[in-house]
């Protein structure tokens, strides 16, 4: 890690709350009214969802409010907190292709980790023998592991018969909760689920939000952090009914917002403020687009940079970032291939938004323009439409502001128009808000602190996306696995030609294949690997007995090396899926 | 007493005359037909194949005709013409779905009875299980001894829950046998199912007071005397509930018969204990490839291959032989 300025915060550059360590995540606090809100809500009673793009700080939230309810746990006040992370989900997607009761495991497998979740917490507050208590009479820590364990590594036949199978139920789960709320003498239970978006495997998202809904008591408070846009729970699952909408994601037009990126800068950058102009320093505020941690890799790129001119750190620092949005953008790709044609539309469509915004930005002297309208009934020409924007939202490409009516209401002309606002980042690099030729910070932020023009530029989907590209918005489904015919629909089991039964498509499998050299390991290992273990993919390293000795028989794997190879191949199939 | 006058009853003609149609039903059947050597799940698994192609999604004609029409081969305007005549049809044709419905039970009912007569046939323990029950008379002398063990199970209905699983235990010899979490799930579902045969069968399609009883009051209470409207997705979800009841039955079944060749159940086969006494294999393969053999070829899928799966006797074989040795 590079030098720091004071020399003594090395942690400032942890930009994954899952890193942070709970000692530390108190100096994280960032004292504003946009956070203490959130941690009102998360503290209270009621059921909650915690909506915002990756970035935005929802596990960060999570994490701050469990820590507060463990150590203030004396205070009447404070809730039984249950901290449960379900970002491995997808390692019980391939179980959907494979097992028929997938559900019901998946059922367990979400208990189970709330469970878990109940007795890290009672150890957390070091009530032993409560914790004692509940596993003599109830299942045991070791039995939640084995299933939890058995679940994503896929030991399907042992789990039919397992005891935490048998014996988890809502109302099993509901008793221990309300049971250990009397106990520690608490009104209330909030559990706080993170990672719960399970944007691949949608089957997997409704039956999660059943059991969320199931769950929710008089004492019993659910919080779940998701991706916005997001708007299918289920059939039986209402926003705004069985749970209120949190935005974790601060709209740049927001009044708070400056406030919120201030205080990020005053608490833990504050160093920053003598290396950085701070007319770069107020762009980029605007330019991380309410997301702290691009704003924080953004001070680390100007101040990594070996460039010498401000200019040159400041390009290069935005296109970088570009570069991560693109290249995380796209590989969602990879991730659901059958949404490919329609990924890449959305990101032609997106780029259109920004031609658009830059040119009309031009035309305005004394406002901004960076909304854009787009007119609600061209979209339901096409079904995929809804699809497009939901994943252009979830990346965090798009903000969605709601929606606003135009027209004269009487003439039956008026129409609804769904308004936007496109990452700011991609308009600054487009000079949206530079008049002059130069580099001319002060200009761009003058530009950025205009109030916004009063009505949004308004297009349609057929004026941003021309016909071919129109015809592109469809699914891409691997065909037949035995006769190659095309797939009608993306629900449909068994081929219309020949009839026999479809391979589901599974984004956790399309990744088990990747090959090794996508790993940040180096050419000769991996050469080694291959030759003196047959390790050819992602998948040859997960099947292994016991990774850690059997990858040291290779000449030059030490203890340090094999544990590295293992991290790597952590941290690829989480990025790969989350 | 006068001779009673003999009065016909009254006859007004208010249908259709009938026309004569002679048919013997023993015409109605395949004399050639020889019984291929596939295992029971293949057979069922080809059933369910040729029961899929009997329906088209309506869809899938648009797209074709679409296809034609971009290589030229018909005209726009034929293509729209077709187009607007198949736009009224919006789903397949709801009899023919129900017809199918009664296909995938069918074919079920055909592998049970397939496989567990194949089994009381030749696996020992399955054959005591059954030593004491009854058959008729009449089978006892006409058919053969292969298929004299399907006789027994002649009146036996597949369209519960409880009666397969008490027929399994029963006739396969498996009473201490718990069926596990996957099973039990996928029965309750083709149960589920049957119901709606029994609908289809019975009056034609109609939800009946009993039958929604059976699937639920709360939920079904709406519905009674309503017909059964299955889309061609409604069908497929159906069709993979079908073949999961198989395929599960299938794999537990392979997996029980074989284990019970080594060990007894304890705690109601959650754990295994070593047999006493002595056990049928001598593992050494080219000794035990003809016992092995007749139970492998009646579990093991071919099926299975084109979907990625790698399943031969030898590594079936070896993996048995690991598991006797890891018991203690």
């Amino acid at each position: 890690m590079q030098d720091i300025l004071d020399g003594n915060n090395e942690k400032e550059f942890e930009e994954r709350s899952d890193n942070i360590k709970d000692d530390d995540l108190e100096i994280w606090n960032i004292e504003n009214g946009h956070f203490q809100s959130i941690q009102r809500k998360l503290m209270g009673a009621g059921a909650k969802l915690l909506a915002g793009p990756r970035g935005t700080g929802k596990t960060h939230q999570m994490r701050l409010t469990y820590s507060t309810c463990v150590n203030d746990f004396e205070q009447s006040s404070k809730p039984v907190a249950i901290f449960a992370t379900f970002g491995r989900y997808y390692y019980l997607e391939p179980m959907l292709g494979k097992a028929s009761n997938a559900f019901s495991i998946f059922h367990a497998w979400v208990l189970a980790k709330i469970l878990k979740g109940c007795y890290e917490y009672l150890a957390a507050i070091n009530k032993s023998d409560l914790l004692t208590e509940i596993q003599n009479e109830y299942v045991t820590a070791e039995e939640l592991d084995d299933f939890i364990a058995g679940a994503e590594l896929a030991r399907y036949s042992e789990l039919n018969t397992h005891t935490v199978l048998r014996k988890t139920s809502i109302s099993y789960v509901t008793r221990i909760l309300e049971f250990v709320a009397m106990r520690l003498d608490k009104t209330r239970v909030v559990l706080l689920l993170d990672d719960a978006a399970l944007t691949f495997t949608p089957d997997y998202l409704v039956e999660f939000f059943d059991i969320y809904r199931s769950l929710k008591s008089k004492i019993i408070s659910p919080k779940a952090s998701v991706y916005p846009g997001t708007t299918e729970y289920g059939p039986r699952f209402h926003v705004g009914q069985d749970a209120e909408l949190v935005n974790c994601w601060l709209s740049i037009n927001d009044s708070a917002y400056g406030e919120f990126m201030d205080s990020l800068i005053d608490k833990r950058f504050n160093q920053y403020k003598v290396t950085i102009p701070n007319t770069i320093l107020e762009i980029y505020k605007y330019a991380s687009f309410g997301i702290p941690r691009a704003f924080i890799s953004l001070l680390r790129r100007y101040k990594d940079s070996t460039e010498s001119s401000s200019q040159a750190k400041f390009n290069k620092s935005i296109e970088a970032h570009i570069q991560y949005i693109d290249s995380e953008y796209h590989s969602l790709e990879q991730k659901i291939p059958q949404f490919k044609l329609i990924i890449e539309t959305g990101y032609l469509f997106f780029r259109k938004i920004i031609t658009d915004l830059v040119a009309d930005n031009k035309e305005q002297a004394n406002h901004k323009s960076i909304v854009i309208g787009i007119d609600d009934r061209s979209l339901s020409v096409n079904r995929m439409s809804e699809r497009m924007l939901r994943f252009l939202t979830e990346a965090g490409l798009l903000y969605s502001i709601g929606i606003v009516k135009h027209g004269n209401v009487e003439d039956g002309d008026s129409r609804n128009y769904r308004r936007y606002i496109p990452h700011i980042i991609f308009l600054i690099k487009e000079r949206a808000f530079s008049t002059s030729r130069g580099f001319n910070p002060q200009e761009i932020l003058d530009k950025l602190n205009q109030r916004e023009k009063k009505h949004p530029l308004r297009r349609t989907l057929q004026t941003l996306l021309s016909n071919n590209e129109l015809t592109n918005l469809r699914l891409d489904l691997p065909p037949c696995q035995s006769c190659r015919s095309i797939r009608l629909t993306e629900e449909q089991k068994f081929c219309h030609v020949c009839g026999t039964q479809l391979v589901k498509p599974s984004a956790f499998e399309a990744c088990m294949v990747l090959p090794i050299n996508v790993l940040s390991i180096s050419p000769k290992i991996q050469q080694r690997l291959k030759k003196e273990l047959s390790i050819h993919y992602l998948k040859d390293i997960i099947a292994l007995q016991h990774p850690k000795s059997e990858l040291q028989s290779v000449k030059y794997i030490g203890t340090k090396r094999s544990e590295q190879i293992i991290d790597s191949v952590r941290t690829t199939v989480d990025e790969f899926l989350s | 007493m006068a001779k009673p006058k003999n009065i016909t009853a009254y006859s007004f003609q208010v249908n259709e005359f009938s026309i004569t149609s002679p048919f013997k039903t023993e015409n109605f059947f395949d004399i050639t037909h020889s019984e291929i050597s596939n295992s029971p799940i293949d057979k069922f698994l080809t059933k369910v194949t040729e029961l899929n192609r009997l329906i088209l999604d309506p869809r899938d004609v648009l797209s074709l005709i679409s296809s034609l029409e971009q290589q030229a081969l018909i005209s726009v305007e034929i293509k729209e013409k077709i187009k607007g005549t198949i736009n009224n049809v919006s789903t397949v044709n709801p009899v023919m779905i129900n017809l199918v419905l009664l296909g995938f039970i069918s074919a079920i009912e055909s592998y049970l009875r397939e496989i567990i007569s194949k089994l009381i046939h030749f696996d020992e323990k399955s054959m005591q299980a059954c030593e004491h029950k009854e058959i008729l008379y009449g089978a006892a002398i006409h058919a053969d001894v292969e298929v004299l063990p399907e006789t027994l199970l002649e009146s036996t209905s597949f369209t519960k829950k409880d009666t397969i699983k008490d027929v399994i235990k029963d006739y396969l010899g498996l009473k201490g046998i718990k069926f596990p979490d996957n099973v039990n799930r996928v029965l309750t579902d083709f149960e589920k199912i049957c119901h709606l045969r029994h609908c289809i069968v019975h009056r034609f399609g109609k939800l009946g007071a009993s039958n929604a009883l059976h699937l639920g009051l709360g939920n079904h209470k709406k519905y009674i005397d309503k017909p059964i409207r299955l889309d061609y997705n409604a069908l497929q979800l159906i069709g993979v509930a079908c073949t999961n009841t198989v395929k599960e039955l299938n794999h537990f079944l392979w997996s029980v018969i074989m284990m019970r060749q080594l060990a007894d159940p304890i705690q109601s086969g959650d754990s295994w204990k070593k047999l006493d006494t002595e056990i049928p294999w001598k593992w050494n393969f080219n000794s035990d490839r003809k016992r092995f053999k007749k139970y492998f070829d009646i579990f093991a899928s071919q099926n299975a291959q084109s979907k990625g799966l790698v399943i031969t006797m030898k590594s079936a074989y070896d993996e048995y032989k690991m598991k006797y040795k890891s018991l203690s």
